[in-house]
Order: structure tokens, then C-alpha cells, then sequence
């Protein structure tokens, strides 16, 4: 069998995980009352007027089952219902706030990334040493300091050095003028294809420390991961075969151990991205960054089910889809995977 | 008698052996034993909570404040730590806060533990269509970031230390079911299960005397090291504002409190209350890591 | 011990301690380990599990690691040009060279030798670059330069002429950054296809050597997707690709079935001949000894007790311990078997003098108290024993 097969097999394995993905989300909407359910059907702030429309409509005070359908038929054309938060359908305000974030995790990538996998590798080529030793404290210090107080530690002391929000409102101002076009959404990115560094260096400015605070905890744990991974790998058999090829022990570790300790990170993929998440939520609301993780709990601390329960749905897609790519790479590192 | 003496000793030789080798192994590692302080320590500070913060109250988990500025104040007689936005006491607040970090994570361990390693062993040991329904629940858990889980949960069950306990425990079983699942997989397949399966022993003794002492040692180093992140996780939801109510003696609320006052000026009122989040979990941290250290059967040994 | 025949030794061992330091305490595993192989044969060393045969052949290439130490003895090694060194005195560097080029090893698990992740020709590529990628090169370069002859284009001359001067970086070993990342650059790199080329090359000509059918299929293969002879066949080849002159070889047919098992023992008799080999077999297996060996060291708990041609080890045993490892032997003829008695002995705390002496039948004080020698008590026959040579037990 080749990718293809192995990629459908993958889907259609997740048939019953998304199944149960809305049955969760269900069941959480079950737990309120009628007219506070409503706001999930609504379309628009109108309708909000007239709950018993609503309830009357898609039938909510229904048996369970039949519930179930009407709100999945709703949820798969889209309507996730209405955000008194952001004023606007859910779905809508999900998506316009989706490439904040986005660009959030794509500066924090690099700094979870590159750390996690050089010292996690050091780390266990020196077992026992100082820089293990280091790496270790590293590890359990960062993995033992709640996001939200390092994040207000930062701002304790960078606040009138590095700013909060998304931009500065210079940059606001120029992103609503005419002469600006929003390609993506991602400030930085859409700041250099408009040609305007000066408001690319605001986007990065602004970026740096919810980048830094996010990146703590999944770089710790990406660190343990690929150092236990390395130790593993170091004691097999075929490192022994390429000492007595004559290999040098640089290509040893990096060719042969390293190649082999990237499978286990690999398969905690998934969970990376949650922990990612959870962090999002965290730095978002903390630095004021407006992305989804601040309309999740901005709508949480304010009862806004719709938006609540709309968030956790999709973000319940998103992670099934990186478990997607998670798999994929899976196969490609490899080989001994069946198709 | 003698004799029965003799035999006990000689069959119990290898396991305090072993002790023998676990307790040199903790010794050896001086980083245990301040994490063995660190947990006493918030031990006591629990236990004593009424002597060293006496309530004034009816309710003693409510922070008393001293005034509504909203301005804080730096430490003084009246609230050594200083206060917080309100005038809630900071002191007050971190004594009883570390009963409320037990009160809410020990049961969240507890129950996480007996779910997921009971739905672990029965989904590994049965297989079928009870592995997969558990299973599937499992992977539908993973698909939510826990903090969005919980928050999703508390917000539909109500504010209070039940509807987090509830939350987070949902939040976490599944990972205590996979880790087991997959030790009784393996040990399923050794041959004195099979043995005891041809002497006819029953499913149940075959589980609990059999595969259980096998298989749970993995799961105990997950638990070792998940107490901290527990408590973290309940304090990012009182962080939030989600989890307790305004003036429950909470550390996440206490940091929550500091957020319009994040200022070197007011540093008592951030730094503080997070400092006592950070080196209760480090002490869990700390002594979990050196718990896996020393059980895990890979490691073990080197 | 002095050993005669002094330049007929491939390899020669004297006194070779290991000691492992491990939470239980010193674990003696070598205590003065005595040998020698002479050119172009096969040498046995038979023993129970435990009593050092592995962690001796690691020794010779220095592959033992922490909480390992050699900690004393000389392992004498006669080189491709006829010197004799100590491999205890070298670099890291040095072993390296020595490594795969001049000794090379086979294992004990083919399944767990190779790396899963890579293609065997990779992994035969690669062995067969670490020690021969300087002749390759040469050959590139000639080839090289015949074509900038032909060539008439100014531009195309010039990149084949800075090829040659990145090869002849390469040559010198000189392992400086600039050499690594400017063969990293197309076009000026192209000398590298070739390279690979060759080694290709090579490596389908080992495949066949070692009788492996469809070799173009399985230079292609993952590891997983041979078999465990197939496996073992090619880390054969690998550990030929660079005409060692000593193969030591660690069990490497105890995880096999026993139909494949003497087909990978004929096959390493047939390549000791083509190839000029001297060998090194480590086994628990008598059988297999008496099928392979030309002389046999019986090993045990870090010391070689009787070393003898194969023939007399069998016919004629004389230390206490080989005699009862024959008298296990399951045979047709015997009508029970006689195990050894005993255990193993702990290594951390071992017998005092010798160490054989709790499960020896004719143990006395004397063995209790002093360990014996090795002494030669036939020729070529050299025991550890103060008993052997009265049979009996009588003498003492």
C-alpha cells in the first residue's frame, strides 16, 4: 500500500473520534437550560430577541436524540451560532481571529523547537554531566512555573520596553487605511508584502513576549522527551554496529541515535499541541494578544456559551487534523510503519 | 516457627533488596530531599492554616479585606504580604490557598487514578468493543487542550471547587487509561498469565493479583508527576476567573488580582502569590522526577 | 603466560582486566585474559553465558562503555603493514581507523544491529566510505581529469577543476567547515554521485559475495523487510567491505534457526579462505566450535582456563571445567545427561584462587587458596588447572 491508502485509512480511523467529539460538545450543551442554548442556534443578534422562536424552531425541548441532529445539521452548515462577544456569528469571529494566533505559534515554533531537540540531545550525550545536570533544572523549573505568572513576570519587567496588544496604534490606523491590503491576517507577514517594515518591527516587538512565554513549558517538556528518547536510542544495538564501522561519533549520534530519537517526539505531537493551546489562552489574555485563545476565555468569563462551545468544537477539529500530520510524519520517519 | 521466620525472610529477600536499593537511590540525590521539605512544608502550612491566618469570617476559605481601594498595599503589620486589589490580605490568601491546592488536586489524582487505570485495565485486558469505545473516548478527550476542556466544563457545571474537581478530572483520566491499557497489553502476553489462565483462575484475580502489580508502576510515575500539574492547571482557571468565586483564598485568584497592577511598584501583590504556585509544584515536580528516576525498570539500573 | 610462534600472531591478549562499576560493586567480568590468534585462523571461545566472551571481543575494538574500563593487559594487534600495536595505547582516533577497516565485527542480533530507519545499502555505503572513500577519490580525480581534457568549454573546465581541488580537500582529511559546507554545494559537488556511485558499486558486489540472491532488491530494502539470515548476511558484508584482516565474530548464529545457522558457517569458512580472514567466534555452542574452529579457548568467569587445537579439546579435555562442558553435550549414545553442578559464579565477589573450585570435583585447599597458570602441558595444549595432567586427582 502506498501514502494514499495510509492517509484515507488515517481518516476514516477518525470518523469515530470526531463522532465523539460532538458528543462530548453535546452533552456539555445539554447541561444548560433551554433559552441559555438558544444563543447556539442563533444567527444573528435579532434573533436573540426572541428565544422562544428559537426554542420553538429547532425544537429544544425535544427528546435528546432528535436534539443531537438538529444541532449537528446546524454545526455542519456552518452555524456555530452567535457571539455576543465579538457581535458576529461564531464561526466568523473564530476565523478572523485564527491567524493571530497562528502567527503567535509560528514565532513560538522556533523557540520550542530548536532548544527542545539541541539540548534534549546534548542532554543525553552527556548524561550526568553539567549540561545535563542544567538542562534537567531547566526542565523542572520551567516545567513548574505556571504560564500566567511568568508571563506577568515578564511584563513586571519589560512593561515600557516590549508593548502588549497586537500592534501600536500607528500601525492600527495604518492597517485600517486604504493604502494597506490584508493578505493573510498575520501582521508581520501582511506588513512586509505591503513593503512597511517599520510595522513589521511593531508586529515583532509586539510578538516577543507572548512568543517567549508560550514557549517555556512545551520547550521543558520537548527537552525531557527527546533526551529520555536519545537515551533509549544511544543503548541500542545498531549504534554499536556503526562505533565498529569506524564512524566518527558525531555522525554516530546525529546520522544514526538522532534519526531514530525523533520517532518519540513524533508520536506526542498531538499532546504538544494541546499543551500549545493551553498556553495560547494563557499568554493571549495575559498580553492582551487578540486571538482566538482571548475570545475563548474573554467569551468564557462573560457565559458567552455559543462562543464557548463553538470555540472548544473547533479547536477539537484543529487537533485532530495535526494528529493527521502528526501521523504522516510518523510513516515518513519510519519505514518499519505498515501502510 | 523458626523456620517460617527463615522462609519469609529468605522469600522477602530480594524485595527489601530492592527497598534497600530505592531508599540509597532517593538518598543519593539530594534534589528529593528538598522536595520532601518543600511538600511538608505546605503540608503543615495547610494543616495549621486556622492557627497561622485565624478566619474572621463564617466562611474561612474567604479572604478578609481591609477596605475597597482598589489600589494595592505594600506589607505593613495589619497584612505581612502585603494586600491585593480590594484589600484582599495576601497573607490570608496564600496560608488557605494551599489548603484549597490540596483540596482540589488530591481528589483530581485520586479519581483520575481509579478511572483511568480501572477503564486502562478493562479496555486492555478485555480488548473488543469495550477497548474501542474506551479507547475512542480516550482519543475524543485528547482532542481538547485540558485548560479548554475544564473551562468548557466549569462554565456549564458552575462556579466551585466540585465543578473544577469534576472538570479536571475529566480533563485527565484518559492519559492514566492509555499508559495502563498499554502495560497490561504487555503483560497479558507473559507467560504466567497464561498459566494462570490454564489453571482456570478467574478474570478478576487474574487482573487484581496478577496484572495490576505489574503494570502500575508507570502509572504511579505519571501520577508522582502530575500532582503539580494539577494544581497548575487549577490555578490558570481560577487565574481566569472561571473557577472560584470573587475572594476565595486561591493562589490563581490572587495572581488574577495583580493583573491591572503588574508594576515593579506593586510587585508584592504578582510576585508573591506566584512564588507560591511555583515552589509547591516544583516540589511535586522535583520529587516526581526523581520517583521516575529511580522506578522506572529502564532507567532504574544506570 | 609467553606464547611462542611470535610473528604469526594476528592478535595476541595478555592480561586483560575489565571491571564494570555498577551499583552492586566492582563486577570483575575480565580478570587477566590470555590469548592468541594466529594468521588465517579460526579461534573459538566457548563458555557459559556470563563468563566475559562478549565483553572480551568488544574489548579487542574498544566498544566496551560506561560503567565498563579496561583497566589492564595489552591487546597486541599486527597491523596491514606488519607493525604490532598495543590497541590499549591508541587514540580515539586511531581505533576509529583501525575499526571496520582492519577489525571488524559481527553480532550477536542481526535484528538489532542494523538501524531501522535506514536502507541496508546505506548502512553498506556507509562502511564501505568511512575506510575507502580516499581510493575512491583518486580514482574520481583521474577520471576528472582525463574529461577536463576532452572538455572544451571554458565553464565546464572550470567547475571539473574545482572539483578536483574540493576532492583533494577532501583527501587530506582536512575535516575543517570549509571543506564540509562547500561539498554541500551543487554542481561543485558533483565528484559526490560518483562517489556514491561507486560505493553502489561495492556494495552489490559484497551483497553477492555473501551469497545473497536479488541484491540490487535488497541494497534497496529496510532492514524489517529481510529475514533474520538475509540480516545477518549483510552485516557480513558489511564487515567485509574493507578486507579486515581479523572478523571477530559474537554469536552470531544463536538468535538463527539452525538450518540457516550452518549456512552462515559454511559461508564465513568460504570467506575466511577467499579473503585471507583470521576469526574470532564467540560461542556458547560446542557444536558449533567443533564445525568452525581451528583452536578453541574455553572461557570462564573472566579466564581462559585450556586453550588446544579443536581435536584435542574434544578427545583429550584436560581442566575439569571443559571435561564436564563435554560431559553436558546431549549425544545418542549417552544415556543421561551429566549438567554441571553449581552456579555461576558472582563476579563481584569471585571465588577466591581459583575461581572454578566450588563446582570442581577435585578442588582442594590449594585451589582455594592460589590461583593457578596457564601452563603448557601438552604442545599447543595450555591448561589453568593444578590438577590436570594426573586425571585422576591423585597428585596434588
Amino acid at each position: 500500500m502506498d501514502l494514499r491508502d495510509y492517509i484515507i485509512r488515517r481518516l476514516l480511523l477518525l470518523i469515530p473520534v470526531l463522532f465523539g467529539i460532538t458528543l462530548l460538545i453535546f452533552a456539555v450543551l445539554m447541561l444548560f437550560s433551554p433559552s441559555q442554548r438558544a444563543a447556539v442556534y442563533a444567527t444573528s443578534p435579532k434573533a436573540l430577541k426572541n428565544i422562544d422562536v428559537i426554542i420553538q424552531k429547532y425544537g429544544l425541548n425535544e427528546p435528546i436524540y432528535v436534539q443531537y441532529f438538529t444541532w449537528l445539521k446546524q454545526v455542519l452548515s456552518g452555524n456555530l451560532g452567535f457571539s455576543q462577544i465579538a457581535s458576529r456569528p461564531v464561526l466568523e469571529a473564530i476565523l478572523d481571529k485564527l491567524p493571530a494566533t497562528f502567527e503567535l505559534a509560528l514565532f513560538s515554533a522556533p523557540l520550542i523547537l530548536i532548544p527542545g531537540f539541541y539540548l534534549g540531545t546534548v542532554a543525553a550525550t552527556h548524561k550526568d554531566k553539567l549540561v545535563d545536570q542544567f538542562s534537567r533544572v531547566l526542565a523542572i523549573v520551567g516545567w513548574s512555573l505556571p504560564t500566567f505568572w511568568l508571563g506577568l513576570i515578564l511584563l513586571m519587567f519589560f512593561s515600557g520596553i516590549l508593548p502588549t496588544g497586537r500592534l501600536s496604534n500607528q500601525a492600527v490606523l495604518l492597517k485600517q487605511s486604504e493604502a494597506f491590503t490584508v493578505y493573510t491576517g498575520m501582521n508581520t507577514v501582511d506588513a512586509l508584502l505591503n513593503g512597511k517594515f517599520w510595522m513589521f518591527f511593531d508586529a515583532v516587538q509586539h510578538l516577543i513576549l507572548p512568543a517567549v512565554t508560550l514557549a517555556v513549558v512545551s520547550m521543558a517538556a520537548l527537552m525531557r522527551i527527546m533526551r529520555s528518547s536519545m537515551l533509549e536510542e544511544l543503548r541500542a544495538k545498531y549504534v554499536t554496529t556503526a562505533r565498529a564501522k569506524g564512524l566518527k561519533e558525531e555522525t554516530v549520534i546525529n546520522k544514526h541515535a538522532r534519526r531514530n530519537a525523533l520517532i518519540s517526539p513524533v508520536t506526542t505531537a498531538t499532546w504538544m499541541v494541546a499543551l500549545l493551546f493551553n498556553g495560547v489562552a494563557v499568554v493571549e489574555i495575559i498580553f492582551n494578544y487578540k486571538g482566538i485563545g482571548w475570545l475563548f476565555i474573554r467569551s468564557a468569563q462573560q457565559l458567552d456559551i455559543a462562543t464557548v462551545l463553538g470555540f472548544s468544537l473547533f479547536n477539537g477539529l484543529i487537533i485532530m487534523l495535526f494528529n493527521l500530520l502528526a501521523d504522516i510524519l510518523y510513516a515518513y520517519l519510519d519505514p518499519r510503519i505498515n501502510y | 516457627m523458626k523456620n517460617r521466620i527463615k522462609e519469609f525472610k529468605k522469600r522477602m529477600a530480594p524485595r527489601i533488596e530492592e527497598l534497600q536499593f530505592t531508599i540509597d537511590k532517593i538518598k543519593q540525590s539530594p534534589l528529593t530531599l528538598v522536595a520532601l521539605f518543600i511538600i511538608l512544608f505546605f503540608v503543615f502550612i495547610a494543616i495549621f492554616a486556622p492557627y497561622l491566618a485565624p478566619p474572621k469570617g463564617s466562611d474561612p476559605y474567604m479572604m478578609p479585606n481591609y477596605g475597597y481601594s482598589a489600589t494595592p498595599s505594600p506589607p505593613s503589620e495589619e497584612a505581612v504580604f502585603g494586600t491585593t486589589q480590594q484589600q484582599y490580605d495576601l497573607y490570608y490568601g496564600c496560608i488557605w490557598g494551599a489548603r484549597t491546592a490540596f483540596k482540589l488536586a488530591t481528589p483530581v489524582l485520586g479519581l483520575v487514578f481509579l478511572i483511568g487505570t480501572g477503564l486502562g485495565l478493562i479496555s486492555g485486558y478485555y480488548g473488543g468493543i469495550i477497548d474501542e469505545i474506551i479507547m475512542r473516548s480516550v482519543d475524543t478527550v485528547f482532542a481538547f487542550p485540558y485548560i479548554i476542556l475544564a473551562v468548557t466544563l466549569v462554565i456549564a457545571l458552575g462556579q466551585g471547587l466540585s465543578s473544577m474537581i469534576i472538570a479536571l478530572t475529566v480533563a485527565y483520566w484518559p492519559f492514566y487509561a492509555r499508559v495502563m491499557r498499554g502495560e497490561v497489553l504487555k503483560q497479558k502476553e507473559k507467560d504466567y498469565v497464561k498459566a494462570a489462565e490454564s489453571l482456570g483462575a478467574s478474570d478478576a484475580r487474574i487482573m487484581i493479583k496478577h496484572i495490576v502489580p505489574n503494570s502500575i508502576y508507570p502509572v504511579l510515575i505519571l501520577a508522582s508527576l502530575d500532582f503539580g500539574a494539577i494544581v497548575i492547571a487549577g490555578a490558570t482557571l481560577s487565574f481566569f476567573g472561571i473557577g472560584f468565586p470573587i475572594g476565595y483564598s486561591s493562589w490563581g485568584q490572587l495572581a488574577s488580582f495583580a493583573r491591572d497592577w503588574v508594576s515593579l511598584n506593586y510587585w508584592w501583590a504578582t510576585v508573591i502569590p506566584g512564588l507560591f504556585i511555583s515552589i509547591f509544584v516544583l516540589g511535586w515536580n522535583l520529587l516526581g522526577d526523581s520517583i521516575r528516576d529511580v522506578m522506572d525498570p529502564t532507567i532504574r539500573r544506570e | 603466560m609467553s606464547v611462542n610462534a611470535p610473528n604469526d600472531n594476528v592478535l595476541e591478549l595478555k592480561g586483560l582486566k575489565v571491571r564494570f562499576d555498577t551499583y552492586e560493586g566492582l563486577v570483575k567480568a575480565l580478570e587477566g585474559v590470555n590469548f592468541n590468534i594466529k594468521s588465517k585462523e579460526t579461534f573459538g571461545i566457548v563458555g557459559e553465558t556470563g563468563c566475559g566472551k562478549s565483553v572480551t571481543a568488544k574489548s579487542i575494538m574498544r566498544l566496551i562503555s560506561s560503567p565498563g574500563k579496561i583497566t589492564d593487559g595489552e591487546i597486541l594487534f599486527k597491523r596491514e603493514n606488519n607493525g604490532v600495536i598495543d590497541i590499549l595505547e591508541l587514540s580515539d582516533k586511531e581505533v576509529r581507523e583501525i575499526r571496520g577497516d582492519e577489525i571488524s565485527m559481527i553480532f550477536q542480533e542481526p535484528g538489532e544491529a542494523l538501524n531501522p530507519v535506514y536502507t541496508t545499502g546505506y548502512q553498506l555505503k556507509e562502511a564501505i566510505l568511512s575506510h575507502q572513500s580516499n581510493e575512491f577519490l583518486k580514482e574520481i580525480k583521474n577520471e576528472i581529469e582525463r574529461e577536463i581534457e576532452e572538455e572544451d568549454s571554458y565553464i565546464k573546465k572550470k567547475l571539473l577543476n574545482t572539483q578536483i581541488k574540493l576532492i583533494k580537500r577532501n583527501i587530506k582529511k582536512e575535516d575543517s567547515r570549509l571543506t564540509k559546507y562547500l561539498s554541500k554545494i551543487p554542481l561543485i559537488n558533483g565528484y559526490k554521485d560518483k562517489l556514491s556511485e561507486k560505493a553502489k558499486e561495492k556494495a552489490i558486489n559484497l551483497l553477492e559475495d555473501v551469497e545473497l540472491s536479488e541484491p540490487e532488491e535488497i541494497y534497496k530494502n529496510y532492514p524489517h523487510e529481510l529475514s533474520g539470515g538475509q540480516k545477518q548476511r549483510v552485516i557480513i558484508a558489511m564487515a567485509l567491505s574493507s578486507e579486515p584482516t581479523l572478523l571477530t565474530a559474537d554469536e552470531p548464529t544463536s538468535s538463527l534457526d539452525v538450518s540457516i545457522q550452518s549456512k552462515i558457517l559454511s559461508l564465513l569458512d568460504e570467506l575466511k579462505e577467499e579473503h585471507n580472514l583470521s576469526i574470532l567466534y564467540i560461542t556458547h555452542n560446542l557444536g558449533v566450535v567443533a564445525q568452525i574452529c581451528d583452536r578453541v579457548g574455553v572461557m570462564y568467569s573472566g579466564r581462559i582456563v585450556e586453550i588446544a587445537n579443536v581435536n584435542d579439546i574434544f578427545e583429550n579435555p584436560l581442566h575439569p571445567y571443559t571435561i564436564s562442558l563435554i560431559e553436558a553435550i546431549p549425544s545418542s549414545e549417552k544415556e543421561e545427561l551429566n549438567p554441571i553442578g553449581g552456579v555461576v559464579p558472582n563476579l563481584v565477589n569471585p571465588p577466591s584462587g581459583c575461581r572454578f573450585h566450588p563446582r570442581c570435583p577435585r578442588a582442594n585447599e590449594r585451589c582455594k587458596k592460589k590461583r593457578p597458570s596457564l601452563k603448557e602441558l601438552e604442545k599447543d595444549h595450555w591448561v589453568e588447572c593444578y590438577h590436570s595432567g594426573d586425571k585422576d586427582g591423585e597428585l596434588n
